[in-house]
């Protein structure tokens, strides 16, 4: 199917649900019988008016808006489990009452964030107390949090709101061309690597760090989002899975073993260069070959060379070796991924 | 309040994360809702959408600055990015709500996404998304494609040839007295006459017809090198000789005007659909599916025939579709989850044909990924037994399956498949526990157990095929190959009528080998609060790996079992106000139980069968059953472990019909007594059959191998002693550390340290040792609430050091000061031996031919980040981006290297002449790789009323690269079997500008 054809069938798929659901008239389709989930009107009021007791002080003034919250999923207060500002940041009467009529009100009762000292106007709220507040809800929500607890990011006290920003209409760590940035405040060795010639699409904004990585905790190394590297990498490379008639061992084994996913100096994200990475394993009388400056380049940087005592410039290659420059081994070891023709086995074909 | 600290220190990543015209088109959209500046309340809590229309002028065009971008053309370029929402307002007793969001919709990279439902009732989202990789844009060929993937050559083609140049006096390596041509025509294919300067390369270099004497000078230096090297090329001085160079100057000329290019472009468009379903208030369902199909052309290499290459570039068209299923139950104390996954991957276009351009043979066929399909069934659940106790647990099935149907057409010469395709079929078993509890106040502590399972069942077969399919290539019967086809036969690995056929030249027998793994792994963690601000965490994991092959002869494992034992420790401070800090290290020592170096062997089933008897003596033995019995010798791997006995020659071939121990013992004028006398006296414990089977296994470079009578069969073994990285024995040291400072109320710094050490202990060749560490140095600033800066710097080094063996033949090739004949007593310059039987009987290993290579990547970036709301007017934000990545990859080396060179002549040659020979130099270092990007953006943004913005904003980009891997694709700097592509390192310096104006309502 041609690409506007695609398109075109997409918008009519959008147009024709969204038409006939009546979502233009505000009308939404209603699948079933009212869930318990939702509220009355007047309990939408009275959750209002809980907020309004913080709301009628941290207004549209705030530099980091607060009221934007409404906008959210967590700003739908027809939806029962949708949080009050107290749900989240305690009731808060201290800060509420100020009943010293300090100039600096008492914190409320849970503050989210990382920061703390004498120069926040609060002390931090533990990490602990930050995210049972979260988990109040999210908790046993059956999905990308099964794994949280015990998790790396948990273990180290990392809070929900280091990453997300739930007053935010978009939230940048769940948009995929601007959450690289949110990880980005922690993982800098990994920022810096996005930045070599051979990347994922990143700065293109095709790709993000949670299309590999769930923060949250997975069963996976790394946070990967599936049980291994291998199955995390099909995701998308699913032409590399086989099973393949002819399999390189240390292929099947994880994909890291000569690739480096966060960018590399070394096209397509390769731990080295072949012949050398091959060179690694492959120690065989048709592998070990020598290459260097000496004889493998036309430009190399040789130096001068002294044989029986006197000084030469050294003579560099007159033909470079097939297996030593370009592509090196792949030159002719094209399918290293593993091969399904029978005459594949030494991954030519 | 630190808000905005917050906020700044955010920006400063962004210089990274998007090309100038997507950061524009995209995070604008985005973001500019947020601008909370004399926002009202009611603006802030109702949905807002947002249409955004402009375009941008890129510069240049470059397919490295638009490879993922899709900005790779000179051109202006529309920008459309639109994000409208609607639905029931926040303070409705309604939760219906929707959103549109589409983004680049005038780009290759175009996204579109849908959402509706009625909060905590369903959800569903539609999307599409595009997704573009551009390949090298200097790629040319002379091929052209005659229908999907079947690739000719124009009919203009001519062969590209060596000039037959043999020399007319004095012996190989002997300077000519003068070059007059060949005596025949030219015929063999040689890639580096594509060129139009090809005159100036090596396939003219000789040496004048003054050669002795200026040789003789060049020795004594007083020559220059421009005289003595090998760049000195002759002209022919006969009329045949110039025939013959006016024929390779026209071949030139044709092929290198039938290189065209050709767009290297790869195309992503993904469609995907997902529900969200509340079936009751702990019950829900989720779902989605996706497809994708992967379209455009991709460059693949394919081999004719022998050490040649040919990178086509072939047109893609694949599909991937996964689908997701759950049910999903949300408890007080539980969760529940049953889930179902799919992954099909289709293959559209499975073959490529493509004509030799050595027209000596016709064509070749390949294959490109074949279709696999994955479905997978997952059941997670958890409990929490008290508020602090929480068990969780997951286990998968899954089955994994390929039958694409084998490349069997009249393109495969004579082979014995014994199916017509794989059944390949994997199943992944997974089940991991994790229980979590604080038993005291302050202590938090963790076990989880994974079991992992990778069990590849399909089936193992012996395949007997060519290494390279070509039609038209000549079957002639092969002695040697036959010698196992009968104990193939009745081995029952292939049947009786093709015994005759994998009789021929170029037939190989493989079994496939089907790798299974098989890993458990414990960890235990606890974390103590020692004091406010200080806790420290220490952590054990255990992880062991199975590695097996069912159903082979032999085990297929590098290393049958792994055991790794970890050790944690971290250290949290937030003791000291306003900093915070941390420090952990991990030290991990991995063990290789039975490496095995013999693993190649599962896919030589011939190792396992006693030679044909009637046509070679093996003593009775099977190579396999033959070592076996020797190892209490010392011969204990497959390597160059023995050399050859004083006197015997290398060449002297065991074949010989099948004779009885005794007989040879008692005959001096059996071919095989003196071989056998000669390793009887080097291991007088040898039995003369030992002996005998020793003599016949011996392959050509002095090695055992399984594969001796089959072609390049000694290219799958690895030297003694050496552990491949992947399992072998290894020692790792991780520390992490950083600190964050925040200062004052607008300066907050931090500052991180990564180090990694990874130590393979053991290996006596290949990866020694990897060291790597990364600085990372952050800061942001703020002036005010108006201007806030930011500034990085990352500087990483990573070093991999690595040796190897550089054995060889007893071919006496490395000689200086020897004789032309090359006998077996000439001297060595530069070895570590007399000569070269001395070396042949140290097992070739000399050490001198150990060598050494030390590669060292180092990265430097340095960001800059400028922002400003309201300064100059409070209606206009103006920020600029600033990036310099400086990469450069080194990489020196230890050791000596063998070239043949006229500066290493000497007066001895037999022949009476100076003789170009061979020596050892000094092996020096690669040309460091560098590349460099410079990256400017400025952005501008001009609120012209609460609903109409103006965006502006230029990005400069600059890269040069100096990788000198594109030098050997040139035409005419190929090696003499490949095929040029002319490709070159990106270097780029593009600008852009663009305006688009943004409405909100």
């Amino acid at each position: 199917m041609k690409l506007t054809t695609k398109i075109a069938a997409l918008c009519l798929m959008f147009g024709g649900l969204l038409t006939s659901s009546g979502i233009f008239a505000a009308e939404l389709p209603d699948l079933g019988e009212s869930s318990v989930r939702t509220v009355t009107q007047s309990a939408v009021t009275d959750s209002l008016k809980k907020d309004a007791v913080c709301t009628k002080c941290h207004d549209e003034s705030e530099v980091k808006p607060v009221l934007s919250i409404y906008q959210t999923k967590h700003g739908v207060k027809a939806d029962s489990r949708t949080p009050s500002c107290q749900s989240c940041h305690g009731d808060s009467d201290a800060h509420v009452k100020n009943a010293d009529g300090k100039a600096t009100r008492p914190s409320p009762d849970v503050l989210f964030g990382m920061k703390s000292g004498s120069n926040s106007s609060f002390p931090r709220t533990a990490s602990s107390k930050q995210n049972a507040s979260c988990q109040t809800c999210h908790a046993n929500a059956a999905g990308k949090r099964n794994h949280w607890t015990g998790s790396q990011h948990e273990s180290r006290n990392i809070v929900c709101a280091a990453c997300h920003e739930v007053h935010a209409r978009q939230d940048k760590v769940l948009a995929k061309t601007t959450q690289p940035e949110v990880c980005f405040n922690c993982h800098k060795t990994q920022r810096a690597e996005t930045h070599r010639i051979s990347t994922h699409p990143l700065d293109a904004g095709k790709m993000s760090c949670s299309d590999c990585h769930n923060p949250h905790g997975t069963t996976g190394p790394k946070l990967l989002i599936k049980d291994s590297v291998n199955a995390t990498c099909y995701t998308c490379h699913a032409e590399k899975r086989g099973p393949l008639l002819f399999e390189h061992q240390p292929v099947t084994d994880d994909c890291t073993n000569c690739h480096t996913p966060h960018g590399s100096n070394t096209t397509p994200l390769l731990k080295a260069r072949p012949p050398f990475l091959c060179q690694e394993c492959h120690s065989n009388q048709h592998a070990n070959a020598k290459f260097s400056g000496s004889n493998m380049t036309l430009s190399g940087n040789a130096t001068n060379i002294i044989v029986n005592g006197v000084t030469y410039q050294a003579p560099g290659s007159a033909t470079p070796t097939t297996n030593g420059v370009g592509r090196a081994c792949l030159n002719c070891h094209a399918l290293v991924h593993g091969s399904n023709h029978p005459s594949g086995a030494k991954f030519n074909r | 309040m630190n808000n905005y600290l917050d906020s700044f220190s955010l920006k400063l990543s962004i210089i990274a994360l998007r090309a100038a015209l997507l950061s524009m088109a995209v995070v604008s959209v985005a973001y500019a809702g947020e601008a909370a500046d004399e926002a009202s309340a009611a603006e802030l809590v109702k949905p807002i959408s947002q249409i955004e229309i402009g375009g941008t002028y890129i510069n240049n065009k470059n397919w490295k600055y638009g490879e993922y971008n899709g900005l790779d053309d000179k051109s202006t370029y529309g920008i459309a990015n639109i994000d409208v929402r609607g639905g029931a307002a926040y303070d409705s007793g309604e939760t219906g709500r929707w959103s549109f969001k589409a983004s680049d919709l005038a780009l290759d990279t175009r996204k579109m996404s849908a959402e509706f439902g009625r909060q905590g009732k369903f959800r569903i989202n539609l999307g599409y998304d595009q997704f573009v990789k551009n390949g090298n844009g200097d790629y040319q060929t002379p091929y052209i494609t005659n229908g999907t993937n079947n690739f000719v050559l124009p009919s203009g083609w001519v062969k590209p040839m060596q000039l037959n140049v043999t020399p007319i006096t004095g012996g190989a390596n002997v300077p000519l007295a003068s070059w007059v041509g060949g005596s025949s025509t030219p015929d063999a294919y040689n890639t580096r006459a594509l060129s139009s300067n090809f005159v100036n390369n090596d396939l003219l270099w000789r040496y004048n017809s003054s050669g002795v004497s200026a040789i003789a000078a060049c020795v004594a230096g007083t020559l220059t090198y421009a005289k003595c090297g090998p760049v000195e090329r002759l002209l022919p001085s006969s009329a045949s000789g110039s025939n013959y160079l006016q024929t390779m100057l026209n071949a030139a000329a044709t092929d290198t005007a039938l290189f065209h290019n050709v767009k290297i472009d790869t195309q992503r468009r993904k469609y995907d659909a997902g529900i969200v379903f509340n079936i009751e208030n702990q019950w829900d369902i989720t779902g989605s599916i996706s497809h994708e199909d992967k379209t455009g052309t991709r460059l693949q290499e394919f081999v004719p025939n022998g050490e040649k290459d040919i990178l086509l570039p072939i047109d893609m068209d694949q599909s991937h579709d996964q689908f997701n299923l759950a049910l999903n139950f949300t408890g007080d104390q539980s969760f529940f989850k049953a889930a179902y996954y799919g992954s099909v991957f289709t293959q559209n276009n499975k073959v490529v044909t493509f004509v030799n351009p050595d027209l000596g043979l016709v064509n070749g066929a390949d294959i490109t990924p074949p279709s696999n399909q994955m479905h997978e069934a997952r059941f997670t659940g958890g409990y929490n037994f008290t508020p602090s106790t929480k068990l969780v647990g997951e286990f998968s099935y899954g089955r994994n399956t390929q039958n694409d149907a084998f490349l069997r057409t009249s393109l495969i010469a004579s082979g014995y498949l014994p199916e017509n395709s794989l059944h390949g079929e994997v199943i992944n078993k997974t089940a991991y526990l994790k229980l979590t509890a604080k038993p005291i106040k302050d202590l938090n502590v963790s076990a989880g157990y994974k079991y992992d399972d990778r069990n590849n069942q399909t089936p193992v077969k012996t395949f007997a095929q060519m290494d390279i399919d070509t039609v038209n290539s000549v079957l002639t019967t092969n002695t040697a190959a036959a010698l196992y086809n009968n104990a193939l036969h009745t081995a029952g690995l292939i049947p009786l009528t093709d015994v005759i056929n994998t009789g021929s030249t170029g037939v190989n027998i493989w079994q496939n080998r089907a790798y299974s793994k098989t890993s458990h792994r414990v960890n235990l963690d606890a974390d103590y609060l020692i004091v406010q601000g200080n806790a420290v965490k220490v952590g054990y994991d255990f992880e062991t790996i199975d590695r097996h092959c069912n159903d082979s002869w032999v085990s297929c494992a590098d290393a049958e079992r792994t055991n790794e034992n970890t050790v944690r420790a971290e250290y949290r401070n937030t003791m000291i106000d306003n900093v915070t800090a941390k420090i952990g290290y991990a030290f991990s020592v991995r063990n290789a139980q039975g490496y095995n170096p013999d693993a190649f062997l599962a896919l030589t089933p011939t190792a396992n069968l006693v030679p044909n008897q009637a046509l070679v003596n093996t003593g009775g033995y099977s190579l396999y059953s033959f070592l076996q019995s020797v190892k209490s010798l010392g011969i204990t791997a497959y390597g160059p472990s023995l050399g050859w006995p004083t006197g015997l020659s290398s060449s002297a071939a065991p074949i010989a019909a099948g004779v009885a121990a005794a007989t040879i013992d008692g005959d001096p004028n059996n071919a095989l007594y003196a071989a056998v006398k000669s390793w009887k006296a080097i291991y007088p414990t040898l039995t003369t059959n030992q002996a005998i089977a020793l003599t016949t296994f011996m392959g050509p470079g002095g090695q055992i191998t399984a594969a001796t009578y089959y072609a390049n069969g000694q290219n799958l073994m690895q030297m003694p002693g050496q552990q491949m990285p992947y399992v072998g024995d290894r020692d790792r040291n991780k520390v992490r550390a950083s600190t964050n400072w925040q200062a004052t109320d607008r300066l907050t710094l931090t500052g991180g340290i990564d180090f990694n050490l990874d130590n393979f202990k053991k290996t006596t060749v290949g990866l020694q040792d990897s060291k790597s560490y990364a600085i990372n140095l952050d800061s942001t600033f703020a002036f005010n609430d108006k201007v806030s800066t930011s500034a990085y710097y990352s500087y990483s080094s990573q070093r991999q050091n690595m040796t190897f063996d550089n054995y060889g033949t007893n071919a006496g090739t490395a000689i200086a000061g020897g004789t032309a004949a090359n006998t077996n007593t000439d001297s060595m310059i530069g070895g570590c031996y007399a000569d070269i039987v001395a070396r042949a009987q140290s097992a070739k290993i000399d050490p001198c031919n150990q060598w050494g290579t030390s590669i060292h990547d180092q990265n430097n970036t340095l960001g800059f980040n400028l922002l400003t709301k309201g300064l100059l007017t409070p209606k206009l934000d103006l920020g600029g981006d600033l990036l310099f990545t400086w990469a450069k990859t080194s990489q020196d080396f230890t050791g000596v290297i063998a070239v043949t060179s006229p500066l290493t002549t000497t007066n001895s040659g037999s022949s009476g002449a100076t003789a170009w020979t061979t020596a050892y130099i000094p092996m020096q270092a690669l040309p460091d790789v560098n590349t460099r990007i410079v990256t400017l953006k400025l952005n501008g943004k001009y609120a012209v009323d609460k609903r109409s913005t103006v965006r502006v904003g230029y990005t400069y980009q600059h890269l040069t690269s100096s990788d000198w891997f594109y030098e050997s694709l040139q035409a005419g700097n190929t090696p003499t079997g490949i095929l040029p592509t002319n490709e070159k390192a990106p270097s780029y310096n593009v600008h852009s500008v663009g305006a688009a104006y943004i409405y909100s309502f």
